[in-house]
């Protein structure tokens, strides 16, 4: 019997990383089914750690609207202004969306208006920056109102928050979110799902007080993608095994084993068998896996890009890197979850640390998807994050 | 507590471990929190097989050892938990410790000095027998010794310099202590270190994270007034108590805790200088204090590379934290050099960032600042470069705290000139005198004539705030007596501090005043605006009539005179009188003759007219006209 052949297995090619067509995005139906339920009365942040599938998702949303709901994803990484996402965000009603039609006419009206050209090549909104941007907005989504139910799938807010902040001040930035909140609030007929790939949390504490660091979206849902279940993931791989062809010793337990070390993460999962179908020809078993997943981490060239892990720290966590530094050390050697009294003396075995600054780390922490709060304590989210924590450190 | 007699000074010898329990307790500041809960934790640990074990962690001197003298009276003072207690407190043993053995040895030592009688005892014929054993029977035979001694009781150890001691062990020797505490569950280890190290901060090493650890941090402002008054009411000086609490004391500490840093033992050194007569005493205990601590440093620093041993002596030798890029300028490196070498110095215990002039959110090394982690270092430099002259720190506290009154003490102390008291104060007298003559190294005249500005500051003081009994004061300040009709008057007519003369009885006064120590002195500039100012405190109204005062004054002195006070006034003594009248004329009604005075001696400093601009028109030609005239 051919792996294919063995019942629920569909042969899948490995592509870590990449743009995966909806039917290959597993274990996500409930979440996304839950996702739907809650646009139904409001807007969404989804969150999650890196290499989660989150874009994936929002992605499958995009192809598989739920009936009677318009979906448009947009990514907003390389977006550096406001009016950039003003064109961007009039291109995608431009587009070819069948249930945008009528509303596209009275958006074409608006925007005519106020003198925006929309029929022919890209948008050209052409108006200066002060204020009129915030109206084109306002009244384009005031226009969609028409339309029915649409969702605005955005990918990367945050980088772009981040970037506008960066070129046009932490004003224009604030600006911009406190728009888009009203429209969320006038136009009962939009929904908007935020997700990226760092913490909206981290860009809005740069652009306006830390008490008000969930303010602008706290209108907005959060959601947390997690790893897939190790039912999920072990499909996954098996469906991944048969589609390259990797011939493994006993299907289910090295599948089991290449979910269990990537911590179920489909990203991690789909490396480890691209890594085996690269030596094809053999029969691999689990000390195979361990070897990849070994290998990989401890690599110059870090082909799963793990130090972005310590890179993130440097950059979001200046202001108490040492500290920082110290805690995740200390989660990371620990055999067990820790209590806060035992991460606070390992941490004071190292440097003096006030109680107070290592609770709030945690939190912010468990907000990057680093750690996790269990009963006994606190702990890796992901056992691969841990581990390639130790690596990167050095730790023993 | 019963408070040792006044005159008995128990804190002199700075040495917690050798003081009485009272003593500790009366003068424990700030760590009463912590001490309970160490306490607690050892009651605890004794009455269950839950062990909790303590390191404490900060410089020389942050008072690692008076808190753990203080848990240890406490803990032993309790009769119930004593029962339950074998204490062995390694006090210099860290030194001796090369081997678990020895470890076990040192151990056994200070559990018969706790135990005392039979079993002290038994242990020195054990231990004797232990050194005709190999080393690992020799350890068996020891720790099976401790385990029948100790019984079914549990083992506090103290020990100090957990760092030392943990090197000593090396790593096999750290295990085997490691398994006998795991092993026994009767082990309670209280322990401290000048700074972390390898053996807690590792996560490969056995100890790590066993210890609850504590660091311990400098002195609030607040905290250190706190000592202050405690060794005041230890010494029975009620008068030093009442007057800490004063704004005169908050400020002359505020200033000063930039000299102590905060520092405990720095604190206690300073609690003890505020009586000078202890001086001859405590000089020489600290500085063999230092001295006792200098090889410790000097070890240290041995062991750095050449380029850290210097930034470490160039923050030594500087005021401050100043910021890696300075500290790189004086020590002719990158600043990225610098940065790095910062970091190392800080992760061996060296130096620490100065929080309040780091600029944490950029991350960016240069804009830190760094300074010593242990004052005492500092001292121990200092007392080696200043070669038996009095120690700079003493000589800088003196001179915040006693100020002008440094003159008093040392013409009180005249017959005693070869003391150290004497040494030090007249060493604070001249760095004072310096600061306000402007000039670094005052000779004996640039002392005079400041002198005589001291006597204005007072006598101006003295008028203006109506404190006539002060003027006594004054003239027996100067050695000059009063004349017989203002001592007639001041008895006559006493006046509360305070009150406002009258008009009439301060003109009295006043030249009275003026004839005794004004003139006798040549100094008639501020004759006529003393003159000139009381005037105006008596009558508000009296600014508008201040030019013609002027005149009328000038007209009365003799213009050479007034050219010579004006020219020819020592610049030590102009820049004195400069200050003693900004000091004097607080009250805003005095402005004006401040700033006609102020110009004069720009004028007289620089030479240039130009300083005179700064006055109203009318009190500029006064003035010019005097000048021009001389």
């Amino acid at each position: 019997m051919t792996r294919s052949m063995l019942p629920g297995v569909v042969p899948q090619r490995v592509n870590p990383g990449g743009n995966l067509p909806p039917h290959e995005v597993i274990g996500r139906d409930e979440f996304i089914a839950e996702m739907w339920e809650t646009l139904q009365r409001q807007s969404i942040v989804l969150t999650a750690e890196r290499r989660i599938g989150k874009t994936s998702i929002v992605k499958k949303m995009r192809a598989e609207p739920r009936d009677g709901v318009g979906a448009l994803y947009r990514s907003f990484e390389h977006v550096r202004s406001r009016s950039e996402f003003v064109d961007l965000l009039l291109a995608d009603i431009r587009g070819d969306v069948p249930y945008l039609m009528s509303a596209r006419r009275k958006v074409k009206g608006v925007l005519r208006d106020m003198g925006v050209r929309f029929d022919y090549g890209p948008v050209q909104a052409e108006l200066p920056l002060r204020d009129d941007w915030k109206e084109v907005i306002l009244k384009v989504f005031a226009a969609l109102g028409d339309a029915g139910p649409i969702v605005f799938l955005w990918d990367e807010v945050p980088v772009m928050i981040g970037a506008v902040a960066e070129n046009e001040g932490a004003d224009a930035a604030h600006e911009l979110l406190d728009v888009l909140r009203v429209v969320r609030q006038t136009c009962d007929q939009a929904r908007m799902v935020f997700t990226g790939s760092i913490g909206l949390h981290h860009v809005v504490a740069g652009i306006q007080p830390v008490s008000y660091s969930r303010a602008p979206v706290n209108d907005m849902r959060p959601m947390v993608l997690g790893a897939l279940s190790l039912d999920d993931a072990v499909r996954l791989t098996r469906n991944l095994f048969a589609g390259e062809g990797v011939r493994v010793a006993s299907d289910s337990t090295v599948a089991e084993a290449v979910a269990a070390v990537t911590s179920c993460i489909p990203f991690y999962v789909q490396h480890v068998v691209k890594e085996l179908s690269l030596h094809g020809g053999r029969v691999f078993g689990v000390a195979d896996v361990e070897r990849v997943v070994a290998d990989a981490l401890r690599s110059p060239v870090d082909p799963w890009d793990v130090r972005q892990y310590r890179h993130r720290i440097d950059k979001y966590y200046t202001s108490h890197r040492r500290l920082t530094l110290a805690v995740l050390d200390a989660l990371a050697v620990a055999t067990a979850a820790l209590a806060l009294d035992d991460i606070l003396n390992r941490v004071r075995s190292a440097m003096d640390a006030d109680a107070e600054d290592v609770r709030r780390l945690l939190e912010l922490l468990q907000l990057d998807h680093y750690i996790e709060k269990t009963p006994d304590g606190y702990r890796f989210a992901f056992g691969i994050v841990g581990r390639a924590w130790r690596v990167q450190r050095d730790l023993a | 507590m019963t408070t040792p007699a006044a005159g008995t000074h128990p804190l002199v010898t700075f040495t917690p471990s050798a003081m009485s329990p009272e003593v500790l307790e009366a003068i424990f500041v700030k760590r009463e929190p912590l001490a309970k809960r160490i306490v607690s934790s050892i009651k605890t640990s004794a009455g269950s097989s839950s062990k909790q074990h303590w390191l404490l962690v900060g410089p020389r001197g942050i008072g690692k050892t008076h808190l753990i003298s203080l848990v240890y009276h406490r803990v032993t003072k309790a009769k119930a938990l004593r029962k339950k207690l074998v204490v062995a407190w390694l006090r210099e043993e860290a030194w001796e410790v090369a081997s678990y053995l020895n470890l076990l040895e040192a151990v056994l030592r200070a559990v018969a000095e706790d135990q005392g009688g039979d079993t002290a005892a038994l242990i020195d014929s054990a231990l004797d027998s232990f050194l005709d054993l190999p080393p690992g029977p020799a350890e068996r035979a020891a720790e099976d010794l401790l385990r029948r001694i100790v019984g079914t009781r549990t083992l506090l150890l103290i020990a100090e310099n957990l760092d030392e001691l943990f090197q000593g062990l090396g790593p096999s020797g750290q295990r085997s202590l490691r398994s006998l505490v795991e092993n026994t569950d009767q082990v309670v280890i209280l322990a401290t270190t000048p700074s972390l190290f390898t053996g807690v901060s590792s996560h490969a090493q056995p100890f790590y994270g066993l210890f609850t650890v504590e660091h311990l941090h400098e002195l609030e402002l607040a905290e250190a007034r706190d000592l202050l008054g405690r060794v005041a009411e230890l010494r029975g000086d009620t008068k030093l108590a009442e007057f800490l609490s004063t704004p005169t004391a908050e400020a002359r500490l505020r200033v000063i805790s930039e000299l102590a840093g905060g520092h405990p033992r720095i604190w206690v050194l300073f609690a003890n200088c505020l009586s000078i007569e202890l001086l001859d005493e405590l000089v020489p205990l600290f500085v063999k204090m230092l001295d006792d601590l200098t090889p410790y440093y000097q070890e240290r620093m041995r062991l750095l590379p050449p380029q850290q041993r210097r930034i470490v002596t160039y923050l030594a030798d500087v005021a401050g934290a100043p910021p890696v890029k300075e500290i790189a300028r004086a020590c002719r490196l990158e600043q990225r050099s610098a940065a790095k070498l910062l970091g190392d110095l800080e992760a061996k215990g060296f130096v620490r960032r100065a929080e309040e002039l780091s600029v944490p959110t950029t991350g960016d090394r240069r804009l830190t600042a760094y300074e010593l982690r242990e004052p005492l270092m500092r001292l121990c430099l200092d007392v080696k470069e200043s070669r038996g002259k009095p120690l700079r720190l003493i000589v800088e506290f003196l001179r915040e705290w006693y100020g002008g009154e440094l003159f008093q003490i040392l013409r009180a102390a005249e017959d005693e000139r070869n003391t150290i008291a004497v040494a030090y104060v007249r060493a604070a007298f001249h760095s004072y005198a310096a600061r306000f003559t402007g000039m670094p190294h005052p000779t004996d005249t640039d002392v005079d004539q400041w002198l005589q500005a001291i006597a204005f500051e007072t006598c101006v003081a003295a008028v203006v705030a109506g404190y006539v009994g002060r003027l006594q004061a004054v003239a027996g300040f100067v050695g000059v007596p009063l004349s017989s009709d203002v001592a007639e008057w001041t008895r006559s007519a006493p006046v509360p501090p305070g009150a406002v003369l009258n008009p009439e009885g301060l003109e009295r006064l006043l030249a009275a005043a003026i004839r005794e120590t004004v003139e006798a002195h040549g100094s008639p500039v501020g004759a006529w605006l003393i003159t000139a100012t009381a005037r105006m405190v008596v009558d508000p109204a009296f600014e508008s009539q201040l030019v013609e005062l002027l005149v009328e004054v000038a007209e009365d002195l003799d213009p050479e005179r007034v050219r010579i006070a004006l020219t020819e006034a020592h610049p030590a003594g102009t820049s004195a009188w400069l200050h003693a009248w900004r000091q004097a004329a607080v009250d805003p009604e005095l402005q004006p003759a401040l700033s006609v005075l102020e110009a004069a001696v720009e004028w007289r400093l620089t030479g240039d007219r130009r300083s005179l601009l700064a006055l109203p028109a009318e009190l500029r030609q006064v003035l010019e006209g005097i000048i021009t005239n001389a």
